[in-house]
């Protein structure tokens, strides 16, 4: 109760704190309760989000999503990241975010004095999430979800349902949470956005939002890297990114945040494109918003492999109600203000840096929209009256060759310009050596194999970003430390693409069966399947195995471990896969398990004491079980044996097969001969435990010389480039927070450039003049 | 250059792009149709529906191919052939998506989509 009560309670503190804050505006006295209401808001949060993860760690299956999520089995990581896995529960995670969040920007905001109306916003947005709380409330309890069932009130369940295998591992503990707290970022910018209208302060507002556009789109970037390591590492995809609408939606924030980063930077350094900032960094806002709806109204449902949920007609009125709500409110303040927005208009040069960098950032801006509709095309089309559509991964593909060469080739052109106007020798002169390298290393892909034009335009671009803000970085390293946060960035997006490159255009895949202990020679590689062991043996709900495989290369080998399990999830039904990586620095070695299955299996008989049947193969033949023998201990092993009496049109014959049991549902069978022409042994005994006269022997039948094999089929591939995916990712999520960090450090200065002339780069040392 | 080449050029490139992004939306997007419509057609199309369950899967590891029965809501049946294994959460998917073409009766499947967890959130029984 206490839970259901608060969530609604927590609420309305936000509602009111919006309300009361936006009166302190003009009146100093409500300024003091809405700063306890706002105090008590965070507080509410956090005791929310402790009772939802004491009610996970304590397994109080009463409540729906506890029971729903989690299970006794679950260890300590997972169980925290039940506390998150379903919708509940991540919407949960989000309002927990913006609570800590808000004690930052609570800070940040009185330090700015704009209190009030930073505050009242914030508050605004808070009460929008915690609304969708209030409708997909955590804290129901099973016998009101069932309640058409009659479950008693109070019932606990003995187990809840527990976690889906697939997000067993540790990505689950770091990747949700970190986008979660990207998506309660956005909302930063956001709010310092539209105080800033209401101030009407449109100079001031991008310099104190600057730094939280660079900490979000980091943390953001950081979230969805995490995810594509996710889906390269454990689900097998065997790829990182797959154009997925819930991918999308969490890229399409990421780069209007990267877009309102750059035009922000303009704005800051010549106070132009005001308009054009505040209006991104609303869209990213939105974005968020809309990305929560597609992804949780159940509007994608057939399109996208991730699991999506009919959340409920009043969820779904909700979400939608939001969207539009948030869309109101941003459009309405921007009409309020738009024409005191940007007196002003810039000249823009086109040998500026500032124009090189609006037309890069318009790359960026495109990319969002043609993700945009990617995604959002089945529901046009279904609005428009049409047949229903998705479109392909080629789509987007398709696109992005020109938008990405777009994007790398002003990157590096905008740097090597200057603010104002660039005299066109020093340009030229700038150009060369990165201009010699994009085509050297062009060249050096071209050696490599690499044949498609748009891919080779597209490395160019990348390579020349890469030599431009590579040496930048170079020559600034000692000169400004503090100013190494872009190029790091950017050296990072650059390497990024060349890897994207080679992966798309030289990574190879084959699919080979491998018969245990028998070398299968693929391609230059030599696989080999030596065998198996049970692990994790600790959890009674699966059956977890790791095969062994040994890749011989030119220099050397590995061996590699594809994972195969069964879980109590599907009841066994069929095996989850996991694929087995070797790391490499060059090209990862990627196996992606497919089956396992057994090469000339023995035919089966099932029998009971007394129960006859004829011979499969020898229809003359029949069998009969005699008596079973609990035979003599082997080291470890016991011996059970059966006796087996066949009768024959012209004699009968009585067989003793034994068997070692090694555990109680593993047999080693010892076979027998029998005529010429086959064997028989016991397979194992299918104990009636009320009755042990009544157990089952499973005889095996087989052709003489045949030998039982266990065949494991995999996809092996080649990955050549992957791991400058992730270390591009990586770098550029580095340079985005190094340059958030020091643009928090530096001191607040409002810029205005009444004559146009604004400060000189910082990094002009590092470029020839 | 002048403001007016500039804006010419700006323009030129934008309808282009614009241009390029039409027909790739009109040349990757893939209907969702019924089963009875995908056989007349013969195109490439997404089905949805759920496997039938009478019908084990196979996958055949020496042509990495996987079989299975696909229903629509309208009850039509085919069978669906597909150049891998059986997909993770196969079991657990309560509908299934399948892009691909017709051909001589069989969905020869490119891509197979699991619509999974819908699983116990609302109407699955609670046990007792």
């Amino acid at each position: 109760m206490l839970g259901q009560f608060l969530v609604h309670g927590v609420w309305a503190l936000a509602v009111g704190a919006a309300v009361t804050f936006a009166l302190g505006r003009r009146r100093q006295e409500f300024l003091v309760p809405a700063r306890v209401s706002f105090a008590l808001l965070v507080a509410g949060i956090g005791v929310l989000w402790l009772l939802l993860l004491g009610a996970v760690l304590t397994h109080d299956f009463r409540y729906t999503y506890v029971w729903g999520h989690s299970s006794r089995q679950l260890p300590f990581h997972l169980l925290l990241s039940s506390s998150y896995a379903g919708q509940e529960g991540s919407l949960m995670l989000w309002v927990f975010w913006l609570g800590l969040l808000g004690i930052a920007v609570h800070v940040i905001a009185r330090r700015q004095g704009w209190e009030a109306e930073m505050m009242s916003l914030y508050s605004a947005v808070v009460a929008g999430m915690l609304l969708l709380l209030v409708a997909k409330n955590p804290f129901t309890f099973v016998w009101e979800t069932y309640a058409e069932q009659g479950v008693a009130e109070g019932f606990r369940p003995a187990d809840g349902r527990g976690l889906n295998p697939l997000l067993h591992n540790y990505w689950i503990v770091f990747h949700p949470p970190t986008l979660f707290l990207g998506f309660a970022l956005v909302s930063v910018p956001f709010v310092f956005a539209l105080a800033g209208l209401w101030r009407r302060e449109y100079q001031r507002w991008i310099v104190g939002a600057l730094p939280w556009l660079g900490i979000a789109a980091a943390v953001l970037g950081g979230g969805i890297l995490l995810g594509g390591l996710w889906a390269y590492e454990t689900l097998g995809w065997g790829g990182f990114w797959a154009w997925d609408p819930v991918e999308n939606s969490s890229l399409v924030p990421w780069l209007f945040v990267v877009a309102a980063l750059h035009t922000g930077l303009i704005q800051r350094r010549t106070g132009g494109l005001v308009r054009t900032t505040v209006v991104l960094v609303v869209l990213a806002f939105l974005a968020t918003l809309y990305s929560t709806f597609l992804t949780r109204s159940g509007v994608l449902g057939d399109t996208s492999v991730h699991s999506f949920v009919d959340p409920g007609l009043f969820a779904y009125v909700l979400l939608l109600g939001l969207m539009v709500a948030g869309t109101a409110v941003s459009v309405g303040f921007l009409l309020w203000r738009w024409r005191e927005l940007q007196r002003e208009a810039l000249q823009l040069s086109v040998d500026s840096r500032e124009f090189l960098l609006g037309l890069g950032t318009l790359g960026l801006v495109v990319s969002a929209v043609v993700v945009l509709v990617g995604t959002s095309y089945p529901i046009v089309a279904e609005l428009l009256g049409r047949p229903k559509v998705a479109v392909e991964q080629r789509f987007y593909n398709l696109l992005h060759l020109p938008l990405g060469v777009w994007i790398l080739l002003l990157n590096g052109l905008s740097l090597l310009a200057q603010w104002r106007a660039t005299p066109g020798k020093l340009f030229g002169k700038r150009l060369l050596l990165p201009a010699a390298i994009a085509g050297g290393g062009t060249g050096l892909l071209w050696m490599l194999g690499i044949r498609d034009g748009a891919l080779l335009a597209l490395a160019a671009t990348a390579w020349f970003a890469l030599a431009v803000n590579g040496r930048l970085l170079f020559g600034g390293l000692r000169r400004r430390p503090a100013a190494l946060g872009a190029w790091i960035a950017h050296t990072g997006l650059a390497l990024l693409l060349v890897g994207v490159v080679t992966l798309a255009a030289l990574s190879w895949t084959s699919h080979a069966r491998l018969p245990r202990g028998e070398p299968v020679q693929l391609g230059a590689y030599r696989l080999t399947y030596l065998g198996r062991e049970q692990v994790e043996r600790e959890y009674t709900d699966r059956e977890k195995w790791r095969y062994a495989v040994r890749v011989e290369h030119r220099n050397g080998s590995v061996t590699i471990f594809p994972v195969l399990f069964w879980s109590d999830y599907n009841q066994r039904q069929s095996a989850f896969l996991e694929p087995g990586i070797a790391w490499r620095l060059a090209a990862d070695f990627y196996m992606a398990p497919r089956a396992v299955e057994s090469e000339n299996p023995p035919t089966e008989l099932v029998f009971r004491r007394g129960e006859e049947a004829p011979l499969p193969s020898e229809p003359l033949v029949r069998a009969s079980v005699l008596r079973f023998e609990m035979g003599a201990q082997h080291g470890d092993t016991l011996e059970v044996a059966v006796w087996i009496v066949l009768r024959q049109p012209e004699r009968d014959d009585t067989l003793r097969l034994a068997s070692r049991m090694l555990a109680l549902d593993r047999f080693l069978p010892l076979w027998q001969p029998f005529r010429d022409t086959l064997e028989l042994a016991l397979l194992r005994i299918l104990p009636d435990r009320r009755e042990l006269a009544r157990s089952q022997a499973v005889l095996g039948v087989r052709r003489r010389g045949t030998q039982e094999r266990e065949v494991l089929t995999v996809e092996f591939s080649l990955k050549p480039g992957i791991n400058l995916v992730w270390l591009g990712g990586l770098l550029t999520v580095v340079g985005l927070l190094w340059s958030a960090a020091t643009r928090l450090r530096q001191k607040r200065r409002i810029v205005t450039c009444p004559d146009g002339k604004y400060p000189a780069p910082v990094h002009e040392a590092a470029l020839p003049r | 250059m002048r403001l007016r080449a500039r804006y010419w050029l700006g323009g030129l490139a934008l309808g282009g792009f614009i241009a390029l992004g039409i027909s790739a939306l009109e040349s990757t997007a893939v209907p969702y149709v019924s089963i009875g419509e995908a056989v007349r057609s013969g195109a490439r199309v997404q089905v949805k529906g759920t496997w039938v369950r009478e019908i084990p899967p196979v996958y055949e590891s020496q042509a990495n191919l996987f079989r299975f029965v696909l229903q629509d809501e309208h009850g039509d049946r085919i069978p669906v052939v597909y150049a891998g294994a059986k997909p993770n959460n196969f079991e657990l998917a309560e509908s299934i998506v399948v892009r691909g073409r017709v051909i001589q009766g069989e969905l020869h499947a490119e891509h197979i989509l699991m619509k999974c967890p819908s699983k116990y959130e609302g109407g699955a029984p609670l046990p007792q």
